[in-house]
Protein backbone atom coordinates (compact mmCIF):
# COMPACT_ATOMS: atom_id res chain seq x y z
CA UNK A 1 0.00 0.00 0.00
CA UNK A 2 1.22 3.61 -0.84
CA UNK A 3 2.37 5.41 2.28
CA UNK A 4 2.12 9.39 2.30
CA UNK A 5 5.04 11.53 3.55
CA UNK A 6 5.01 14.48 5.62
CA UNK A 7 5.05 17.55 4.49
CA UNK A 8 8.44 18.51 5.74
CA UNK A 9 9.99 15.63 4.02
CA UNK A 10 7.52 17.12 0.93
CA UNK A 11 8.64 20.67 1.08
CA UNK A 12 12.40 19.39 0.87
CA UNK A 13 11.94 17.29 -2.17
CA UNK A 14 9.19 19.72 -3.93
CA UNK A 15 12.19 23.10 -3.73
CA UNK A 16 15.14 20.42 -5.18
CA UNK A 17 13.25 18.58 -7.57
CA UNK A 18 10.76 20.57 -9.33
CA UNK A 19 12.80 22.59 -11.78
CA UNK A 20 14.10 18.93 -12.49
CA UNK A 21 11.06 17.55 -13.04
CA UNK A 22 9.56 20.46 -14.98
CA UNK A 23 12.06 20.76 -16.94
CA UNK A 24 12.29 17.12 -17.94
CA UNK A 25 8.78 16.80 -18.73
CA UNK A 26 9.07 20.55 -20.82
CA UNK A 27 11.72 18.85 -22.88
CA UNK A 28 9.74 15.35 -23.41
CA UNK A 29 6.33 16.41 -24.04
CA UNK A 30 7.11 20.25 -25.74
CA UNK A 31 4.01 21.94 -24.07
CA UNK A 32 4.00 24.05 -20.88
CA UNK A 33 0.75 23.64 -19.94
CA UNK A 34 0.87 19.77 -20.22
CA UNK A 35 4.58 20.27 -18.17
CA UNK A 36 3.06 21.40 -15.54
CA UNK A 37 0.27 19.10 -15.54
CA UNK A 38 2.58 16.47 -15.50
CA UNK A 39 4.45 18.49 -12.40
CA UNK A 40 0.86 18.81 -10.29
CA UNK A 41 0.58 14.85 -10.50
CA UNK A 42 4.65 13.73 -10.07
CA UNK A 43 4.33 15.44 -6.98
CA UNK A 44 1.06 14.61 -5.57
CA UNK A 45 1.96 11.05 -6.46
CA UNK A 46 5.21 11.61 -4.23
CA UNK A 47 3.17 13.19 -1.61
CA UNK A 48 0.69 9.95 -1.50
CA UNK A 49 3.35 7.56 -2.08
CA UNK A 50 6.56 8.60 -1.13
CA UNK A 51 6.81 6.09 1.94
CA UNK A 52 7.14 3.89 -0.99
CA UNK A 53 10.72 4.94 -2.53
CA UNK A 54 13.73 2.60 -1.52
CA UNK A 55 17.11 4.82 -1.07
CA UNK A 56 18.80 0.99 -2.15
CA UNK A 57 16.89 0.85 -5.22
CA UNK A 58 18.05 3.99 -6.80
CA UNK A 59 18.74 7.38 -5.67
CA UNK A 60 15.34 10.14 -5.44
CA UNK A 61 15.88 11.87 -8.38
CA UNK A 62 16.43 8.35 -10.41
CA UNK A 63 12.75 7.84 -9.06
CA UNK A 64 11.61 11.03 -9.81
CA UNK A 65 12.87 10.48 -13.14
CA UNK A 66 11.25 7.44 -13.78
CA UNK A 67 7.67 8.56 -12.28
CA UNK A 68 7.71 11.74 -14.80
CA UNK A 69 8.57 10.02 -17.93
CA UNK A 70 6.07 7.68 -17.21
CA UNK A 71 3.19 10.39 -16.64
CA UNK A 72 4.69 11.76 -19.66
CA UNK A 73 4.59 8.14 -22.08
CA UNK A 74 1.28 7.27 -20.45
CA UNK A 75 -0.24 10.70 -21.69
CA UNK A 76 -2.82 10.52 -19.28
CA UNK A 77 -4.04 13.57 -17.43
CA UNK A 78 -5.91 14.33 -14.54
CA UNK A 79 -8.09 17.56 -13.45
CA UNK A 80 -5.64 20.86 -13.33
CA UNK A 81 -5.91 22.03 -9.50
CA UNK A 82 -6.47 25.45 -11.42
CA UNK A 83 -7.47 26.42 -14.81
CA UNK A 84 -5.27 28.65 -16.73
CA UNK A 85 -5.44 29.54 -20.26
CA UNK A 86 -2.63 28.21 -22.56
CA UNK A 87 -1.87 32.11 -23.26
CA UNK A 88 -1.74 32.78 -19.60
CA UNK A 89 0.52 29.43 -19.47
CA UNK A 90 2.53 30.90 -22.13
CA UNK A 91 3.21 34.81 -20.83
CA UNK A 92 4.12 33.08 -17.41
CA UNK A 93 6.35 30.53 -17.94
CA UNK A 94 6.39 29.19 -21.54
CA UNK A 95 9.53 29.75 -24.03
CA UNK A 96 9.63 31.12 -26.70
CA UNK A 97 12.90 31.12 -29.13
CA UNK A 98 11.54 33.73 -30.61
CA UNK A 99 12.35 35.59 -27.38
CA UNK A 100 15.78 34.49 -27.45
CA UNK A 101 16.50 35.43 -30.99
CA UNK A 102 14.99 38.88 -31.11
CA UNK A 103 17.76 39.99 -28.55
CA UNK A 104 20.68 38.12 -30.44
CA UNK A 105 21.89 39.29 -33.48
CA UNK A 106 24.61 38.07 -36.26
CA UNK A 107 26.57 34.46 -35.46
CA UNK A 108 24.59 33.60 -32.54
CA UNK A 109 21.42 34.55 -34.84
CA UNK A 110 22.43 31.53 -36.93
CA UNK A 111 23.18 29.16 -34.10
CA UNK A 112 20.19 30.02 -32.59
CA UNK A 113 18.33 29.32 -35.45
CA UNK A 114 19.87 25.26 -35.53
CA UNK A 115 18.43 25.68 -32.18
CA UNK A 116 15.30 26.21 -33.27
CA UNK A 117 15.13 23.66 -36.14
CA UNK A 118 16.52 21.08 -33.78
CA UNK A 119 14.11 21.69 -30.95
CA UNK A 120 11.45 21.21 -33.92
CA UNK A 121 12.61 18.55 -34.68
CA UNK A 122 12.93 16.95 -31.47
CA UNK A 123 9.23 17.94 -30.93
CA UNK A 124 8.04 16.23 -34.30
CA UNK A 125 9.49 12.53 -32.71
CA UNK A 126 7.60 10.32 -30.69
CA UNK A 127 7.44 10.70 -27.02
CA UNK A 128 9.31 7.91 -25.85
CA UNK A 129 12.77 8.63 -28.11
CA UNK A 130 12.21 12.30 -26.50
CA UNK A 131 12.17 11.23 -22.85
CA UNK A 132 15.27 9.24 -23.47
CA UNK A 133 17.51 12.72 -25.28
CA UNK A 134 15.97 14.59 -22.45
CA UNK A 135 17.47 12.23 -19.77
CA UNK A 136 20.80 12.07 -21.87
CA UNK A 137 21.19 15.25 -23.04
CA UNK A 138 19.53 17.86 -20.14
CA UNK A 139 19.53 15.51 -17.00
CA UNK A 140 22.89 14.35 -18.24
CA UNK A 141 22.09 10.47 -17.00
CA UNK A 142 24.67 8.23 -18.32
CA UNK A 143 23.03 4.90 -19.77
CA UNK A 144 22.96 2.95 -16.51
CA UNK A 145 21.69 5.58 -15.07
CA UNK A 146 18.65 5.85 -17.99
CA UNK A 147 18.03 2.09 -17.77
CA UNK A 148 17.14 2.28 -13.99
CA UNK A 149 15.31 5.57 -14.48
CA UNK A 150 13.52 4.10 -17.11
CA UNK A 151 13.43 0.44 -15.76
CA UNK A 152 14.60 -1.38 -19.07
CA UNK A 153 17.65 -3.06 -20.16
CA UNK A 154 21.35 -1.07 -21.17
CA UNK A 155 21.02 -2.60 -24.39
CA UNK A 156 17.43 -1.31 -24.94
CA UNK A 157 18.44 2.37 -23.38
CA UNK A 158 21.11 2.31 -26.31
CA UNK A 159 19.37 1.59 -29.37
CA UNK A 160 16.80 3.85 -28.26
CA UNK A 161 19.23 6.39 -27.81
CA UNK A 162 20.79 5.25 -31.07
CA UNK A 163 17.24 5.19 -33.25
CA UNK A 164 16.07 8.94 -31.21
CA UNK A 165 19.25 10.12 -32.82
CA UNK A 166 18.47 8.63 -36.25
CA UNK A 167 14.97 9.79 -36.08
CA UNK A 168 16.11 13.07 -35.71
CA UNK A 169 18.67 13.63 -37.72
CA UNK A 170 16.15 12.50 -40.71
CA UNK A 171 13.76 15.53 -39.34
CA UNK A 172 16.24 17.62 -39.44
CA UNK A 173 17.47 16.95 -43.23
CA UNK A 174 13.61 16.72 -44.03
CA UNK A 175 13.63 20.56 -42.82
CA UNK A 176 16.90 21.67 -44.51
CA UNK B 1 33.91 -5.45 -37.72
CA UNK B 2 31.34 -3.99 -40.77
CA UNK B 3 29.69 -0.36 -40.35
CA UNK B 4 26.47 -0.98 -39.27
CA UNK B 5 28.54 -2.80 -36.18
CA UNK B 6 30.26 0.11 -36.22
CA UNK B 7 27.60 2.94 -36.14
CA UNK B 8 25.52 1.10 -33.65
CA UNK B 9 29.14 1.71 -31.48
CA UNK B 10 29.91 5.20 -32.10
CA UNK B 11 27.56 6.93 -29.05
CA UNK B 12 29.21 4.48 -26.52
CA UNK B 13 32.71 5.21 -28.62
CA UNK B 14 31.89 9.33 -27.80
CA UNK B 15 30.99 8.51 -24.90
CA UNK B 16 34.30 6.90 -23.62
CA UNK B 17 32.15 3.70 -22.47
CA UNK B 18 33.64 1.50 -24.67
CA UNK B 19 36.45 -1.09 -22.64
CA UNK B 20 40.16 -0.86 -24.79
CA UNK B 21 40.03 -3.43 -27.50
CA UNK B 22 36.40 -2.22 -28.68
CA UNK B 23 38.12 0.79 -28.93
CA UNK B 24 40.94 -0.03 -30.62
CA UNK B 25 38.57 -2.27 -33.61
CA UNK B 26 36.94 1.28 -34.00
CA UNK B 27 39.71 3.46 -34.61
CA UNK B 28 41.30 0.73 -37.13
CA UNK B 29 38.40 0.67 -38.95
CA UNK B 30 38.17 4.81 -39.13
CA UNK B 31 41.47 4.50 -40.84
CA UNK B 32 39.95 2.12 -43.42
CA UNK B 33 36.47 3.78 -43.73
CA UNK B 34 36.13 7.59 -44.03
CA UNK B 35 32.17 7.29 -43.95
CA UNK B 36 32.33 5.58 -40.61
CA UNK B 37 34.79 8.21 -39.80
CA UNK B 38 32.64 10.86 -40.67
CA UNK B 39 29.51 9.62 -39.48
CA UNK B 40 31.27 9.53 -35.89
CA UNK B 41 31.94 12.96 -36.20
CA UNK B 42 28.58 14.30 -37.28
CA UNK B 43 27.01 12.51 -34.27
CA UNK B 44 29.72 13.69 -31.86
CA UNK B 45 28.33 17.19 -33.18
CA UNK B 46 24.64 16.08 -33.10
CA UNK B 47 25.47 15.27 -29.51
CA UNK B 48 27.05 18.49 -28.79
CA UNK B 49 24.01 20.41 -30.49
CA UNK B 50 21.64 17.98 -28.03
CA UNK B 51 22.98 19.69 -25.10
CA UNK B 52 22.99 23.10 -26.43
CA UNK B 53 19.44 23.29 -27.36
CA UNK B 54 18.40 21.39 -24.27
CA UNK B 55 20.37 23.79 -22.16
CA UNK B 56 18.88 26.69 -23.98
CA UNK B 57 15.30 25.47 -24.00
CA UNK B 58 15.66 24.62 -20.07
CA UNK B 59 16.89 27.54 -19.64
CA UNK B 60 13.84 29.90 -20.99
CA UNK B 61 10.69 27.93 -19.28
CA UNK B 62 10.21 27.37 -15.81
CA UNK B 63 6.64 26.13 -13.76
CA UNK B 64 4.31 29.65 -12.72
CA UNK B 65 4.52 30.51 -9.75
CA UNK B 66 0.54 29.97 -9.64
CA UNK B 67 0.78 25.99 -10.14
CA UNK B 68 3.85 25.94 -7.71
CA UNK B 69 1.61 27.14 -4.86
CA UNK B 70 -1.39 25.33 -6.42
CA UNK B 71 0.72 22.02 -5.47
CA UNK B 72 1.53 23.47 -2.35
CA UNK B 73 -1.56 23.92 -1.16
CA UNK B 74 -3.35 20.99 -2.62
CA UNK B 75 -0.60 18.97 -0.60
CA UNK B 76 -1.09 20.86 2.72
CA UNK B 77 -4.73 20.49 1.94
CA UNK B 78 -4.46 16.73 1.89
CA UNK B 79 -2.91 16.89 4.87
CA UNK B 80 -5.49 18.41 6.49
CA UNK B 81 -8.06 16.66 5.55
CA UNK B 82 -6.24 13.28 5.95
CA UNK B 83 -5.35 14.01 9.79
CA UNK B 84 -9.10 14.91 9.91
CA UNK B 85 -10.57 12.19 7.93
CA UNK B 86 -9.42 9.28 10.26
CA UNK B 87 -11.40 10.77 13.52
CA UNK B 88 -14.62 12.55 11.61
CA UNK B 89 -15.18 9.33 9.15
CA UNK B 90 -15.29 7.12 12.57
CA UNK B 91 -17.06 9.69 14.81
CA UNK B 92 -20.17 10.28 12.40
CA UNK B 93 -20.31 6.76 11.66
CA UNK B 94 -20.58 5.96 15.24
CA UNK B 95 -23.34 8.51 16.14
CA UNK B 96 -25.61 7.69 13.16
CA UNK B 97 -25.12 4.39 13.32
CA UNK B 98 -25.53 4.11 17.05
CA UNK B 99 -28.62 5.95 16.20
CA UNK B 100 -30.33 3.67 14.15
CA UNK B 101 -28.87 0.48 15.44
CA UNK B 102 -27.70 -0.10 12.24
CA UNK B 103 -24.81 -1.67 13.23
CA UNK B 104 -25.26 -5.51 11.52
CA UNK B 105 -25.50 -3.95 8.21
CA UNK B 106 -22.49 -1.45 8.33
CA UNK B 107 -20.28 -5.43 9.68
CA UNK B 108 -22.15 -6.90 6.67
CA UNK B 109 -20.58 -4.08 4.27
CA UNK B 110 -17.37 -4.29 5.72
CA UNK B 111 -16.86 -8.11 5.88
CA UNK B 112 -18.41 -9.96 3.04
CA UNK B 113 -17.17 -7.95 0.70
CA UNK B 114 -20.48 -6.53 -0.71
CA UNK B 115 -20.66 -4.05 -3.56
CA UNK B 116 -22.94 -1.66 -1.85
CA UNK B 117 -20.61 0.14 0.52
CA UNK B 118 -21.34 3.06 2.89
CA UNK B 119 -22.04 6.09 2.08
CA UNK B 120 -22.01 8.96 3.55
CA UNK B 121 -21.38 12.69 3.73
CA UNK B 122 -21.92 15.75 5.76
CA UNK B 123 -22.12 19.40 6.21
CA UNK B 124 -22.91 21.76 8.96
CA UNK B 125 -23.99 25.27 7.21
CA UNK B 126 -26.56 28.09 7.85
CA UNK B 127 -29.21 27.70 4.86
CA UNK B 128 -33.30 27.31 4.05
CA UNK B 129 -36.07 28.77 5.64
CA UNK B 130 -35.50 31.01 8.32
CA UNK B 131 -31.95 30.47 8.26
CA UNK B 132 -31.05 33.26 10.28
CA UNK B 133 -32.29 31.08 13.07
CA UNK B 134 -29.84 27.78 12.03
CA UNK B 135 -26.22 27.70 13.77
CA UNK B 136 -23.54 25.57 13.50
CA UNK B 137 -22.24 26.21 16.61
CA UNK B 138 -21.44 22.89 17.96
CA UNK B 139 -21.74 20.48 14.85
CA UNK B 140 -18.79 18.76 15.58
CA UNK B 141 -19.03 17.80 19.21
CA UNK B 142 -18.93 13.92 19.08
CA UNK B 143 -16.20 12.15 21.06
CA UNK B 144 -15.22 8.58 21.86
CA UNK B 145 -15.63 7.67 25.19
CA UNK B 146 -12.89 7.12 27.40
CA UNK B 147 -12.98 3.11 26.98
CA UNK B 148 -13.94 3.62 23.52
CA UNK B 149 -10.42 5.83 22.89
CA UNK B 150 -8.28 3.62 25.14
CA UNK B 151 -9.40 0.89 22.67
CA UNK B 152 -8.22 2.76 19.88
CA UNK B 153 -4.91 3.59 21.72
CA UNK B 154 -4.41 -0.28 22.76
CA UNK B 155 -5.32 -1.40 18.87
CA UNK B 156 -3.39 1.58 17.40
CA UNK B 157 0.14 0.65 19.66
CA UNK B 158 0.17 -2.74 18.28
CA UNK B 159 2.51 -4.09 16.23
CA UNK B 160 0.03 -6.63 14.75
CA UNK B 161 -2.23 -4.09 13.76
CA UNK B 162 0.67 -1.69 12.70
CA UNK B 163 1.15 -4.04 10.45
CA UNK B 164 -2.06 -4.80 9.04
CA UNK B 165 -2.77 -1.14 8.56
CA UNK B 166 0.72 -0.39 6.97
CA UNK B 167 0.68 2.80 8.52
CA UNK B 168 -2.76 4.06 6.92
CA UNK B 169 -6.29 3.27 8.09
CA UNK B 170 -9.69 5.38 9.38
CA UNK B 171 -11.46 4.26 12.30
CA UNK B 172 -14.71 3.94 11.50
CA UNK B 173 -16.40 1.86 14.43
CA UNK B 174 -15.39 0.97 17.82
CA UNK B 175 -18.04 -1.76 19.27
CA UNK B 176 -17.83 -3.23 22.50
CA UNK B 177 -18.09 -7.03 22.46
CA UNK B 178 -18.95 -9.25 25.33
CA UNK B 179 -16.88 -9.55 27.74
CA UNK B 180 -17.55 -12.03 30.38
CA UNK B 181 -18.89 -9.20 33.12
CA UNK B 182 -14.71 -8.88 34.42
CA UNK B 183 -13.20 -7.49 31.38
CA UNK B 184 -13.99 -4.81 29.25
CA UNK B 185 -13.60 -5.88 25.25
CA UNK B 186 -14.09 -3.67 22.23
CA UNK B 187 -13.78 -4.63 18.30
CA UNK B 188 -12.03 -1.43 16.71
CA UNK B 189 -12.11 -1.47 13.15
CA UNK B 190 -11.05 0.81 10.38
CA UNK B 191 -11.01 1.38 6.87
CA UNK B 192 -7.86 0.54 4.99
CA UNK B 193 -7.54 3.17 2.77
CA UNK B 194 -6.04 2.04 -0.95
CA UNK B 195 -4.40 4.89 -3.19
CA UNK B 196 -4.05 2.44 -5.96
CA UNK B 197 -8.56 2.28 -5.74
CA UNK B 198 -7.75 5.85 -5.12
CA UNK B 199 -6.11 6.43 -8.69
CA UNK B 200 -8.98 4.64 -10.27
CA UNK B 201 -11.02 6.55 -9.33
CA UNK B 202 -9.48 9.37 -10.22
CA UNK B 203 -9.54 8.35 -13.87
CA UNK B 204 -12.67 7.95 -13.73
CA UNK B 205 -13.22 11.85 -13.23
CA UNK B 206 -13.20 11.68 -9.08
CA UNK B 207 -11.07 13.33 -6.76
CA UNK B 208 -11.09 10.29 -4.10
CA UNK B 209 -10.03 10.44 -0.58
CA UNK B 210 -8.73 14.19 -1.13
CA UNK B 211 -12.62 15.41 -1.81
CA UNK B 212 -13.07 19.22 -1.83
CA UNK B 213 -13.19 20.29 1.77
CA UNK B 214 -14.79 23.30 3.25
CA UNK B 215 -14.36 24.32 6.89
CA UNK B 216 -17.20 24.69 9.42
CA UNK B 217 -15.28 26.27 13.12
CA UNK B 218 -12.24 25.43 11.74
CA UNK B 219 -12.65 21.27 10.63
CA UNK B 220 -12.26 20.20 7.20
CA UNK B 221 -15.33 18.42 6.28
CA UNK B 222 -15.10 16.49 2.92
CA UNK B 223 -18.56 17.33 0.81
CA UNK B 224 -18.69 15.58 -2.13
CA UNK B 225 -16.21 12.94 -3.64
CA UNK B 226 -15.23 9.55 -3.20
CA UNK B 227 -13.16 7.56 -0.35
CA UNK B 228 -11.78 4.31 -1.72
CA UNK B 229 -10.61 1.70 0.61
CA UNK B 230 -9.52 -2.24 -0.10
CA UNK B 231 -9.75 -3.96 3.05
CA UNK B 232 -11.40 -3.47 6.77
CA UNK B 233 -9.14 -4.28 9.27
CA UNK B 234 -10.34 -5.47 12.81
CA UNK B 235 -8.65 -5.53 16.40
CA UNK B 236 -10.47 -6.98 19.37
CA UNK B 237 -9.19 -5.29 22.21
CA UNK B 238 -9.06 -6.16 25.91
CA UNK B 239 -8.59 -2.34 27.56
CA UNK B 240 -8.45 -4.01 30.94
CA UNK B 241 -5.60 -6.73 29.98
CA UNK B 242 -4.19 -3.48 27.80
CA UNK B 243 -4.13 -6.11 24.91
CA UNK B 244 -5.26 -6.45 21.52
CA UNK B 245 -6.60 -10.53 21.79
CA UNK B 246 -6.45 -10.70 18.04
CA UNK B 247 -6.50 -8.59 14.55
CA UNK B 248 -7.29 -9.52 11.45
CA UNK B 249 -8.27 -8.07 8.00
CA UNK B 250 -10.65 -8.43 5.45
CA UNK B 251 -9.99 -7.42 1.71
CA UNK B 252 -12.70 -5.47 0.49
CA UNK B 253 -11.94 -3.48 -2.65
CA UNK B 254 -14.54 -0.53 -3.00
CA UNK B 255 -15.53 2.89 -3.12
CA UNK B 256 -17.80 5.31 -1.62
CA UNK B 257 -19.69 8.21 -3.27
CA UNK B 258 -19.76 10.79 -1.18
CA UNK B 259 -23.15 12.94 -1.87
CA UNK B 260 -22.33 16.29 -4.05
CA UNK B 261 -22.62 19.74 -1.97
CA UNK B 262 -25.81 20.60 -3.97
CA UNK B 263 -27.04 17.25 -3.22
CA UNK B 264 -26.54 17.97 0.50
CA UNK B 265 -27.90 21.22 0.79
CA UNK B 266 -31.00 20.39 -1.38
CA UNK B 267 -31.81 17.52 1.11
CA UNK B 268 -31.14 19.70 4.13
CA UNK B 269 -33.70 22.51 1.92
CA UNK B 270 -36.46 19.66 1.62
CA UNK B 271 -35.91 18.78 5.46
CA UNK B 272 -36.02 22.07 6.57
CA UNK B 273 -38.90 23.27 4.20
CA UNK B 274 -41.18 20.57 5.17
CA UNK B 275 -41.23 21.27 8.50
CA UNK B 276 -41.65 24.91 7.87
CA UNK B 277 -44.88 23.92 6.53
CA UNK B 278 -46.56 22.73 9.27
CA UNK B 279 -47.04 19.45 10.32
CA UNK B 280 -50.02 18.90 7.74
CA UNK B 281 -47.17 18.03 5.09
CA UNK B 282 -45.43 15.47 7.25
CA UNK B 283 -46.88 11.85 7.63
CA UNK B 284 -47.03 11.32 11.42
CA UNK B 285 -47.23 15.23 11.92
CA UNK B 286 -43.99 14.81 14.46
CA UNK B 287 -42.04 18.04 12.70
CA UNK B 288 -43.29 21.47 12.80
CA UNK B 289 -41.08 24.56 12.63
CA UNK B 290 -42.18 27.61 13.48
CA UNK B 291 -40.72 31.06 12.65
CA UNK B 292 -39.38 30.76 16.72
CA UNK B 293 -37.60 27.65 16.39
CA UNK B 294 -33.88 27.18 16.57
CA UNK B 295 -33.34 24.86 13.64
CA UNK B 296 -29.73 23.02 13.28
CA UNK B 297 -29.08 21.06 10.26
CA UNK B 298 -26.75 18.55 12.36
CA UNK B 299 -25.97 16.28 8.87
CA UNK B 300 -26.95 15.14 5.61
CA UNK B 301 -26.12 11.27 5.64
CA UNK B 302 -26.52 8.41 2.64
CA UNK B 303 -26.62 5.21 2.68
CA UNK B 304 -27.14 1.77 0.45
CA UNK B 305 -30.28 0.30 1.54
CA UNK B 306 -30.01 -3.00 3.46
CA UNK B 307 -31.78 -6.00 1.82
CA UNK B 308 -32.82 -7.59 5.12
CA UNK B 309 -34.00 -10.84 2.75
CA UNK B 310 -31.16 -10.79 0.83
CA UNK B 311 -29.00 -10.29 3.91
CA UNK B 312 -26.73 -8.18 2.03
CA UNK B 313 -27.32 -3.98 0.71
CA UNK B 314 -28.91 -3.04 -2.94
CA UNK B 315 -27.26 -0.29 -4.69
CA UNK B 316 -30.78 1.73 -3.40
CA UNK B 317 -29.73 4.60 -1.13
CA UNK B 318 -31.78 6.64 1.31
CA UNK B 319 -30.59 9.94 2.29
CA UNK B 320 -31.26 11.19 5.79
CA UNK B 321 -31.15 14.92 7.34
CA UNK B 322 -30.77 15.32 11.11
CA UNK B 323 -31.94 18.17 12.24
CA UNK B 324 -32.31 19.37 16.06
CA UNK B 325 -35.30 21.73 16.31
CA UNK B 326 -35.47 23.03 19.52
CA UNK B 327 -33.20 20.68 21.20
CA UNK B 328 -35.04 17.55 19.98
CA UNK B 329 -33.35 15.67 17.07
CA UNK B 330 -35.04 14.41 14.08
CA UNK B 331 -34.22 12.28 11.47
CA UNK B 332 -36.11 12.84 8.42
CA UNK B 333 -35.90 11.07 5.13
CA UNK B 334 -35.48 12.98 1.91
CA UNK B 335 -36.51 11.76 -1.67
CA UNK B 336 -34.19 14.02 -3.56
CA UNK B 337 -35.85 13.20 -6.59
CA UNK B 338 -39.61 13.43 -5.50
CA UNK B 339 -38.79 16.66 -3.30
CA UNK B 340 -40.62 15.15 -0.23
CA UNK B 341 -39.84 14.03 3.56
CA UNK B 342 -40.51 9.80 3.33
CA UNK B 343 -40.30 8.88 6.68
CA UNK B 344 -39.57 10.56 9.73
CA UNK B 345 -38.05 9.37 12.99
CA UNK B 346 -37.79 11.49 16.21
CA UNK B 347 -35.22 10.70 18.97
CA UNK B 348 -32.05 11.12 20.13
CA UNK B 349 -30.11 13.46 21.83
Amino acid sequence: MAKRIGLDDFDKIFQQYKDMVFKTAYLTVGNVQEAEDILQEVFLKVYESGGTFDPAKGSMSTWLHRITVNHCISGKRKKRLTSYSSDEMMEESGFDIADVTAEVPGEMLIEQEECSEMWQAINSIDKKHRAVLALRYFDGLSYDEIARALNMPLGTVKSRLNVAIKNLRSQMAKGE
Amino acid sequence: MNCEHIKEQLLSYINNELDASERENIESHFFVCPTCKGEMEALAATESKLRQVYGTVAAGVSPSPGVLSEIRQEVARRERSRSTLRGWIGLQLRQTFARFNWRRPVRQTAFAGSVAMICLAVIMFNRGPGSEQLSNSDSLSFAWTANEQAAIDIALNDPSVQAMLDGEGVVYEVIPVNGNGTTEKYKVAFFDVDEDVADDISERGWDSYSAPSTYSDGVAVPLSGELAFDASNNAIVDIEANSVLQSHSNKNAGASVWLSTEQIEEAADIAVSYGSLGSEAVTNGALSIDSEAEVLVRNVTQFNVYDSYSNSFSDEMEVWVRLTIDETSYFAQVDLEEDNVVKLIEGGE
